[in-house]
């Protein structure tokens, strides 16, 4: 309605998708097939005039269209970019999300079959911020605190590599189970969604009702055609970054001040990541939370990601922070990586029967090699593994692990340390000690003879410049 | 306003002239073959020329003066038949009661019987059900008190058949409650609970209600949306003589009276009436701000909302007194403008407190194949402890006149009102979140519900020989349903940092919700029967009607949730208690940004307006074919036009046009023994909360709820065969069997595809159910003569259920459980139900009853994939009821329910183990009344 008042009010320039005439019925959502509005306005606001488009989707998605430097664009609820479109964003665009929870909420959906060429660059990067934060073109940020969270729903990129799931389709967290479009999954594992690049997600996270929240980036079925590098997620309310099945591979995240999980994976996701940083402010619970499977937990192929280098620092020993948990029969591996100030290191799930994230570790589907811990456990006490049991025969422990990680009733060598890898917790995080460094075949992986997610001799750190964590904490911010 | 009232007086006293010295004899003569009323019959006082004819409720009045006299009762082609010592006291009523006559079959000598041994009711209602066309079981006033059940839904238990879920929602031969229908005198009533389809019967106390009648087959003359059964609730009308009742009743339940861990809240002063006072209002100045999404963008007018609100989400132990219950009634029939006139009102009040501490609820998962598992997985299991105040009061006036003895108009006025105070704290393990971690959540509930019907009925009786009757009904009836400041507040302890924390992950944020529920039904129906003879001259009927039924729902809901600026997770020590969040002194402060505040969270589609509208025509022939065969045939059309529409304008709609057909046949192989076939088509449509196609979150069930727009009606064929004997008045054997097929049945079905647990309603492709049952009812007189006051009853129904397994939902359930059956139960469908009693009474005013109820197992709660659904465990409840008349007023009367304190549970099983999902006991119950009655 409200949309229709500004049309008759006159000040709006308005055109439609024109290029959609796709009538697939699992790609379309029944009784949706409105045009999609782009009512477009001058704004001057902080001496600088730009274009500032809303999008409100009402079925046929943003069809083919750009996203220009120097513009502001509002999304009006969830905005898809139908199967078969294409959605440009140029480096520098501002993308804003309304306010509005539930069904109302704000967020960018790339549908399966869709493709997003977002390149922005170090200098000049795409930002997806709240409507309310008051940023122009040209702004690193706007006026919200750097923390503020929940305001807008977030990013959503699905495409059509495989689950373990059954069905081998799944309804993304966050959409409404009766849209189609919000449907992921399918078996092409090299399925290419597009270029995600230099983009900085801030302060969203709404809460949906039904007791969920949109993660900062969600990826679903996402294939390793797909090229996902240089991505913030800054005070997001639910997770930073949760990869649902799929192969995508990620390189150069930064999860900050999540409410949640800052990296977490669903469905049998097995893509690599490099080079990955997470941060808790005051809020926040695990590093990661790595979840093999659902319905079923054994459903495979198994969940078997790969990270190398990730530093994840937690709210400081004696809270009940969590650096990593795996269970439900997830698998998967951290390399060269340091974690620091958490209540507790990596949690490995073992049940009373039946297949866990034991049983991968077993099957050697779950390996930690060359890791750095420091103050991590209760307070005075420093643990990295730790096998979290639901097992009613607790005294049976398949492994058990004394303070200090050393092997107690079975010998899993998990190759750790315990040192102060001497971080600034809020600067660029430094590292020294170890010359102990894991190595891959996989060409994804860059060589990096150093632990955590920065490499101490490099005096620009890779997330300088573009992120919103990088300019809050230059500017003096402490969180 | 004085003078009016006086006038009114004075009218009234003048309408109800005194009946000076004379006595009255009052009573109703029907056919002794068919029950049916004789309406012109003649009684005459013998040897005077004082007499009346009946009505055409075949009732009959007669003045007299004081002394005792022999009527005699005639009708043309009936046997005349004399009471002898029928008894008139001065200013009395001498009710006689039923007198049956017979149809003349050879110039017999005059039938003379004493007058005490007329009255007989449930054999009057047992002869309406010997004669019906069409497969029916019902109760009468009589019946209740024998059983001493106080309202419906704790009478109907008793009826072939017939099963009570929660002492509320009927299903009839284990059908659910979208296949039942329920109406009060005729007319429809709406469902108070918006995801039910049905009537709670425990609305009616049985004090006001004159029968209730189950029809189990369709005949045209009935709405078509019932599979399983029809149930009529009748009320009173015209009371043969002044009556008057005042009971009172205390009770006990050891688990909750006087119980010091009764859980309870600060509420408001009138709950004990069943409405909240406003206490639970939220704070007017939510209605008069935008309040912000979020604290950052004006933390001064967040501040603000946030401290208009109270901070009362904590709960109390407290003892409670005795249950207690009062009811008062009175009837009489008068002359009104010289016609009979009758009326009864009624005032009932009760509370029930229920409690128990130590019920556990867990939920558990299949994680692996099956094959490679013993058991299901630990995900969360906690001690449960919930009590209830339940109040119930309900009144009614019912007045009714017969303007001739061939017009009748009837006023109905009934207002109930009932309330649950629920306060429930759940506490213990949640593993899969963290081991140690002690999770605790509390739920704050007020539900109130009302119903106010008014109805008017008209009954007119026209043609040569009485040949036409019309009547018809129009309902207005207006329920609601409010949830004023629902709360929830769920905590994680956390034993190894001695801190409390609220998050997300944890459970949803301390929300708070109002939800109101308003429906307007206006329901109105007419139908004509005209007599006349078939070619072998035998009485048959032809019945010609329409109805149109409108509904109107608005559904509201409105959600506010304590929330902290940063990310929704808050960890506060112990020392702080576990009311931390919520409390005044960590409420957000503007200047710091710091604190919980209160944030609006309006969900546009969980508010909606539905209508509904039905118009509905009919034809049907009631004819007997031979001497012994009886035929209904006919068909009735009924046009459907729902129409849903949330705030964010999702529509949902449905509009169909269904011929619904039917043929109930009857041969009488003996006088006493009927063999019936029936056929009806049936249909059975989605509720307004099935078709609303918004989600809401279940925090009992903890899945999703998503109503489905596109559902389409279902459609059912109906196949019954029944043989029954009729051995004596008051006594029936009967043995019955059916099928019925259904056409796009609605079921509860998973969402394999959705991220989290979610219930979707589908129409499934086909489904059919089939059964058996038999019933009892014999006075064990025949065994020797010292058992002729005990009676027995029993009735066994044996049903089976199948309905087709969605493809997609099979897929998943058959990734752990590979050899999964393609088909499943209906849900909630019991595949057994097993009634019986033992009464006694004898001519000291002894009454004594036991009775037993067990139904099958039946499916709750479909599951995701591969995990057990989870069942209802059977619930075998033992009932005593036993009482004793003092003298001509006073009654005394014990009963003990629940005696065998049965489980309530609900089970997950897996290779021979149960895992509780659900389980409690709510303790045996026991109650002391005594009633003071004239007449």
């Amino acid at each position: 309605m409200k949309k229709i008042y500004l049309l008759l009010l006159g000040l709006a320039v308005i055109f439609s998708s024109c290029d959609d005439d796709d009538d697939d019925a699992t790609t379309t959502d029944p009784g949706l097939n409105g045009e999609t509005q782009f009512v477009t306005r001058t704004v001057e606001r902080n001496d600088v005039t730009f274009e500032e488009t809303t999008i409100t989707d009402f079925g046929q998605g943003t069809g083919d269209f750009t996203m220009r430097t120097g513009e502001v664009y509002i999304l009006d609820g969830f905005v898809f970019v139908n199967e078969g479109q294409i959605l440009t964003i140029e480096a520098g665009a501002i993308i804003k999300g309304a306010s509005g929870q539930g069904e109302n909420a704000s967020a960018l959906i790339v549908a399966r079959g869709a493709r997003i060429e977002a390149e922005g660059t170090a200098e000049n990067p795409i930002i997806f911020t709240a409507e309310a934060d008051d940023i122009v073109p040209g702004q690193s940020r706007g006026d919200l605190v750097t923390t503020a969270s929940g305001l807008w729903g977030g990013v959503i990129i699905l495409g059509n590599a495989s689950l373990n799931s059954v069905p081998n389709e799944q309804s993304i967290e966050g959409v409404p189970t009766n849209l189609n479009r919000g449907i992921y999954g399918g078996d092409d594992d090299t399925d290419d969604s597009g270029i995600f690049r230099y983009v900085s997600i801030r302060h969203a996270g709404t809460d949906l009702g039904s007791g969920d929240e949109i993660n900062g980036l969600s990826m679903g079925g996402v294939g390793s055609g797909t090229t996902i590098e240089y991505v913030e997620v800054i005070s997001n309310k639910d997770d930073g970054f949760e990869w649902f099945g799929g192969t995508v591979n990620c390189k150069y995240l930064v999860a900050a001040f999540c409410g949640d999980d800052s990296f977490d994976y669903d469905l049998g996701w097995r893509g690599n990541v490099q080079f990955a940083f997470a941060i808790q402010g005051s809020a926040g619970e695990r590093g990661g939370e790595h979840d093999g499977g659902e319905d079923p937990e054994t459903g495979e192929p198994f969940a078997t990601p790969v990270f190398f280098n990730a530093t994840y620092i937690g709210q400081g020993q004696g809270t009940s922070t969590r650096a990593v948990t795996f269970r439900d029969n997830a698998g998967g591996e951290y390399h060269n990586s340091i974690f620091a100030e958490f209540g507790a290191g990596i949690d490995v799930e073992d049940l009373d029967d039946g297949e866990d994230s034991f049983a991968r570790l077993v099957a050697g589907q779950l390996a930690l090699a060359n890791n750095a811990f420091f103050n991590v456990g209760a307070t005075g006490v420093t643990t990295t593994v730790n096998n979290v049991t639901n097992r009613t025969d607790s005294a049976e422990d398949e492994f058990s692990l004394t303070s200090g990680g050393t092997p107690g009733v079975n010998d899993f060598d998990f190759d750790t340390e315990v040192y102060d890898p001497g971080l600034d917790m809020f600067g660029v995080p430094s590292n020294t000690g170890s010359t102990d460094f894991s190595s891959s075949e996989d060409p994804f992986f860059d060589t990096a003879n150093y632990r955590g997610a920065f490499d101490p001799d490099d005096d620009t750190p890779w997330h300088a410049g573009w992120t919103l964590f990088a300019v809050a904490v230059g500017a003096g911010e402490t969180f | 306003m004085k003078n009016l009232l006086l006038f009114w007086v004075a009218l009234l006293t003048t309408a109800f002239s005194a009946m000076a010295q004379n006595g009255i004899i009052r009573g109703q003569i029907i056919d002794d073959a068919s029950g049916e009323t004789l309406i012109g019959a003649t009684v005459l006082v013998d040897g005077t020329s004082t007499g009346s004819t009946t009505d055409l409720d075949g009732k009959f009045s007669i003045s007299v003066a004081p002394g005792t006299y022999r009527l005699r009762v005639s009708f043309i082609s009936y046997e005349t038949k004399v009471i002898e010592n029928v008894t008139v006291q001065a200013e009395e009523v001498t009710a006689l009661g039923t007198i049956r006559l017979p149809v003349e079959t050879s110039a017999l000598e005059e039938v003379v019987i004493e007058s005490k041994a007329l009255r007989d009711s449930e054999s009057a209602l047992l002869t309406v059900q010997k004669n019906a066309a069409n497969v029916l079981d019902g109760l009468s006033a009589e019946g209740f008190s024998r059983t001493g059940d106080n309202d419906a839904g704790a009478a109907m238990r008793r009826i072939t058949g017939v099963s009570v879920e929660g002492g509320k929602y009927v299903y009839v031969r284990g059908l659910g409650d979208r296949y039942t229908k329920t109406s009060l005198n005729g007319a429809d009533v709406p469902g108070l609970d918006p995801n039910r389809n049905t009537v709670q019967m425990d609305l009616f106390p049985t004090k006001l209600v004159d029968n209730i009648i189950v029809y189990k087959t369709f005949t045209p003359d009935l709405a078509g949306d019932f599979t399983g059964g029809f149930v009529d609730v009748t009320t009173k009308d015209f009371p043969e003589e002044f009556i008057f009742e005042a009971s009172a009743n205390i009770g006990f339940n050891p688990q909750a009276n006087f119980e010091d861990d009764f859980l309870t809240y600060r509420g408001g002063d009138l709950d004990w009436l069943g409405f909240d006072d406003g206490t639970r209002d939220f704070p007017s100045l939510v209605n008069e701000v935008e309040i912000p999404d979020n604290g950052a963008s004006n933390p001064e007018l967040t501040e603000q909302v946030t401290r208009a609100f109270d901070n009362n989400y904590d709960f109390q132990r407290e003892a409670q007194p005795l249950n207690h219950r009062f009811s008062l009634s009175a009837g009489d029939q008068k002359s009104l403008f010289k016609r009979p006139f009758g009326f009864i009102a009624s005032l009932n009040y009760q509370r029930n407190f229920q409690s128990y501490t130590d019920g556990e609820t867990g939920r558990y998962t299949l994680t692996s194949p099956e094959d490679q598992v013993e058991s299901l997985n630990r995900e969360l299991q906690l001690v449960d402890q919930y009590s209830q105040d339940i109040v119930l009061w309900g009144a009614m006036a019912n007045g009714s006149i017969k303007i001739s003895d061939k017009h009748k108009l009837s006023l109905n006025i009934l207002r109930n009102q009932s309330s649950e105070k629920n306060t429930r704290f759940q506490d213990g393990d949640f593993p899969r979140e963290d081991a140690s971690l002690d999770y605790q959540t509390t739920q704050l509930q007020f539900l109130e519900r009302s119903l106010t019907s008014f109805q008017l009925k008209g009954e007119h009786v026209f043609g040569e020989d009485n040949k036409a009757v019309l009547d018809w009904t129009s309902s207005y009836i207006l329920s609601t349903q409010d949830e004023p400041d629902l709360r929830f507040y769920s905590i994680g302890f956390r034993p190894n940092t001695n801190e409390f924390e609220v998050a997300p992950s944890i459970g949803q944020l301390p929300s708070r919700y109002t939800r109101n529920l308003e429906e307007f039904s206006f329901d109105n129906k007419l139908n004509l029967t005209i007599k006349f003879k078939q070619w072998n001259d035998l009485e048959s009927k032809f019945k010609v009607g329409g109805a149109a039924i409108f509904k109107d729902r608005e559904f509201r809901e409105d959600q506010y949730r304590v929330n902290v600026l940063q990310g929704g997770r808050e960890v506060w020590p112990e020392e702080l208690g576990p009311f931390y969040y919520v409390s005044e002194a960590f409420e957000f402060d503007a200047e710091t940004g710091e604190g919980a505040f209160i944030n609006r969270f309006f969900i546009e589609n969980n508010n909606y307006d539905a209508t509904q509208t039905i118009l509905a025509g009919y034809a049907m022939v009631d004819m007997p074919v031979t001497d012994r065969l009886r035929a209904i045939v006919g068909a009735r059309l009924e046009q459907t036009d729902i129409d849903i529409e949330t705030f964010s304008g999702r529509e949902g709609n449905l509009e169909t046009f269904d011929l619904l057909p039917s043929v109930n046949l009857t041969y009488s192989l003996q006088d006493d023994m009927n063999l019936r076939a029936a056929y009806g088509r049936t249909l059975a449509r989605p509720t307004f909360r099935e078709l609303a196609p918004f989600e809401s979150f279940d925090f009992i069930g903890d899945f999703i709820f998503i109503g489905n727009p596109d559902l389409e009606r279902t459609l059912i064929d109906n196949f019954d065969l029944r043989w029954e004997v009729f051995p004596s008045f008051d006594e029936l054997i009967s043995a019955s069997v059916f099928y019925k097929s259904f056409q796009n049945p609605i079921e509860r079905v998973t969402n394999p595809i959705a991220g989290n647990p979610e219930i979707n309603m589908r129409n499934v492709d086909e489904a059919t159910v089939y059964g058996f049952e038999v019933e009892v009812r014999k006075n064990l007189g025949f065994i020797a003569k010292p058992l002729l006051p005990f009676s027995i009853g029993a009735n066994f129904s044996l049903i089976s259920s199948q309905i087709d397994i969605n493809p997609l939902e099979l897929q998943s359930i058959r990734a752990t459980v590979p050899t999964a059956d393609e088909q499943r139960v209906m849900f909630g469908q019991s595949p057994y139900i097993v009634n019986a009693y033992l009464s006694f009474r004898n001519e000291k005013g002894t009454q004594a009853s036991i009775n037993f109820n067990v139904q099958g197992e039946r499916l709750s709660l479909v599951t995701d994939g591969g995990t057990p659904d989870i069942y209802e465990q059977p619930r075998p409840m033992l009932d005593l009821m036993a009482s004793q008349n003092l003298n001509e007023r006073w009654n005394l009367r014990f009963r003990a329910r629940n005696i065998l304190n049965a489980e309530y549970k609900y089970t997950y099983e897996f290779k021979g183990q149960e895992f509780i999902f659900q389980n409690s006991q709510l303790g045996t119950s026991y109650s002391l009344g005594v009633t003071y009655s004239i007449n």
